[in-house]
């Protein structure tokens, strides 16, 4: 570690990050605690009536919502995400490649043309609505083409490779010694994994949570395109007090709020992550 | 399980590249001729990649400013530093995007291509100086510290000796932060200039008017482009992993 010259240098990111990040963050929490101003403008009244008007069962429920929405996101990438990335890190050769194309491939992809294809593939002109009507079944084309189960397949598939790759570099760095170690001692293969492999793996399950649970709480696009405005969950809230209701201060507490419970679980998922067993 | 998992994460992106090729049973380019030929999503295309190339390049040149700082050197506010890029990283992109925009409102900064730009370098930073700062942390430090010991100093050794080792990762995060770029929807979404959409936000308001093969084929021809950034990266990937490998 030395001081010098060019050293000084990180102060230009440092500069750069109070300006456009803390600068930015600090604002919002004082716009919270602002008031609405009679035609959408902000009066500089400061109470805490925003963050009283949160306590509402309204908006709690949009919040219990998007919060169960974001977990079992999580938990279905998950239980998708691990065997993935295990088989990638098995897998040798082409098929590797192959594989590690398709995951990083949608990953790269834009989320708009994502979702946009999602939206094509049950959309009226889409093949699965032009099947069912060749096979005479009845549906509700807008049943089939906005509802709930469309939100959860986007959030799952967006927020896949978020998982794959942490896990995926966890795996390829496993030590095989010690498994084959603990099989030689006669453990069974679910104490293997439960006492070998987990351990190992576990900061990077860590991770791999953290960086699909945070940005699905905060989701407006995907619910916005595929859910028909059916599903409010805490994203399009804040969205709508920004961009139709004009109550900046509401919104600025609503994200604050958000900010502190995502604060929360990042520090208990972090903290999970780092235990050693 | 996997097999489940690639399926459901490329069929609606195989199905949708499929459409914009047929027309009534048809093999046919005709909406890729369109979407050549609109005006509008033309000069999207151009505002999203001036803005990406732009944005790629100066959040690169910071990120290895800021990875040269975080890995070689000592300094009060390293931690700082360490602990605004993990924010930057993980700040929720709707509530980054909500405060930058009532920040540019009441700094009366007018919104444009430029707050575009500035936004995307502010969240692609943290991810150029991870990238960097892992392959500077992989290199060995003797040739640094025998090109010091014959007498260069610190920007001789930067330039000579540390920035050639660098090429493959500064590539790399180059094309991550172009890729976070022009793919980005929602912070462009709120701090953009009116009349200025970018090709995603373009492709967002007209989905909500309906469906035509049209987007489908400008869809397919973004994911084309996708694609290729994807490969390229990869086989900068695997060839920088060979040669660890070898070494």
């Amino acid at each position: 570690m030395r001081t010098a010259r060019v050293g000084l240098s990180a102060w230009i990111p440092l500069i750069w990050f109070f300006t456009f990040l803390v600068g930015p963050i600090l604002y919002l929490v004082v716009l919270s605690l602002a008031k609405k101003g009679l035609y959408g403008g902000v009066d500089w009244v400061f109470q805490f009536s925003n963050y009283e008007r949160v306590a509402n069962q309204l908006y709690l429920e949009i919040f219990l919502r998007s919060f169960q929405m974001a977990l079992l996101t999580t938990l279905f990438v998950l239980i998708l995400g691990v065997p993935l990335a295990w088989s990638i890190a098995t897998l040798k050769g082409a098929w590797k490649k192959i594989c590690l194309f398709l995951v990083l491939a949608p990953f790269l992809m834009n989320l708009v043309v994502r979702v946009y294809s999602l939206k094509y593939l049950f959309s009226y002109d889409g093949p699965v609505q032009f099947l069912v009507r060749v096979f005479g079944f009845q549906l509700d084309q807008y049943q089939l083409s906005q509802n709930q189960y469309l939100v959860f397949w986007g959030m799952v598939t967006t927020y896949l490779p978020f998982a794959v790759f942490p896990l995926l570099v966890a795996f390829e760095k496993l030590n095989y010694d010690q498994i084959e170690a603990c099989e030689d001692m006669g453990a069974s293969s679910m104490m293997t994994l439960w006492k070998v492999i987990l351990p190992q793996v576990r900061p990077a399950l860590a991770s791999g949570s953290l960086m699909v649970l945070v940005p699905s709480f905060g989701e407006f696009l995907i619910p916005d395109m595929l859910g028909g405005a059916k599903t409010m969950l805490a994203g399009n809230l804040i969205t709508e007090q920004f961009l139709k209701n004009r109550d900046w201060p509401f919104g600025a507490s609503l994200s604050v709020i958000l900010i502190l419970l995502l604060g929360l679980c990042a520090y208990f998922i972090h903290r999970w992550g780092r235990i050693r067993v | 399980m996997m097999i489940l998992a690639l399926i459901i994460l490329t069929i609606p992106l195989f199905t949708m590249t499929v459409g914009s090729v047929f027309e009534g049973g048809q093999l046919t380019l005709k909406w890729f001729l369109e979407v050549i030929q609109d005006e509008e999503i033309q000069a999207a295309m151009g505002r999203s990649v001036v803005v990406a190339i732009v944005a790629g390049a100066v959040s690169t040149l910071l990120g290895l400013i800021m990875a040269f700082g975080i890995e070689k050197y000592s300094f009060r506010g390293r931690s700082l530093l360490q602990f605004l890029s993990m924010v930057a990283m993980l700040l929720p992109e709707l509530v980054f995007a909500l405060s930058l925009l009532s920040w540019f409102v009441i700094l009366r900064f007018e919104l444009s291509l430029l707050t575009v730009g500035i936004a995307h370098v502010t969240f692609s930073i943290s991810f150029s100086a991870l990238i960097i700062g892992s392959r500077m942390l992989q290199l060995d430090t003797a040739l640094e510290d025998a090109a010091q010991d014959l007498g260069a100093g610190e920007v001789l050794v930067l330039r000579k000796v540390l920035l050639p080792q660098l090429s493959g990762a500064i590539l790399s995060s180059f094309l991550i932060c172009l890729i976070l770029s022009f793919d980005d929807f929602l912070i462009t979404f709120f701090v953009n200039g009116v009349g200025q959409d970018t090709l995603p936000i373009r492709l967002f308001t007209s989905t909500k008017m309906g469906f035509s093969p049209k987007y489908n084929a400008l869809a397919t021809m973004m994911v084309f482009v996708t694609s290729c950034v994807a490969f390229l990266l990869l086989s900068l990937g695997m060839r920088q992993s060979k040669k660890n490998h070898i070494r």
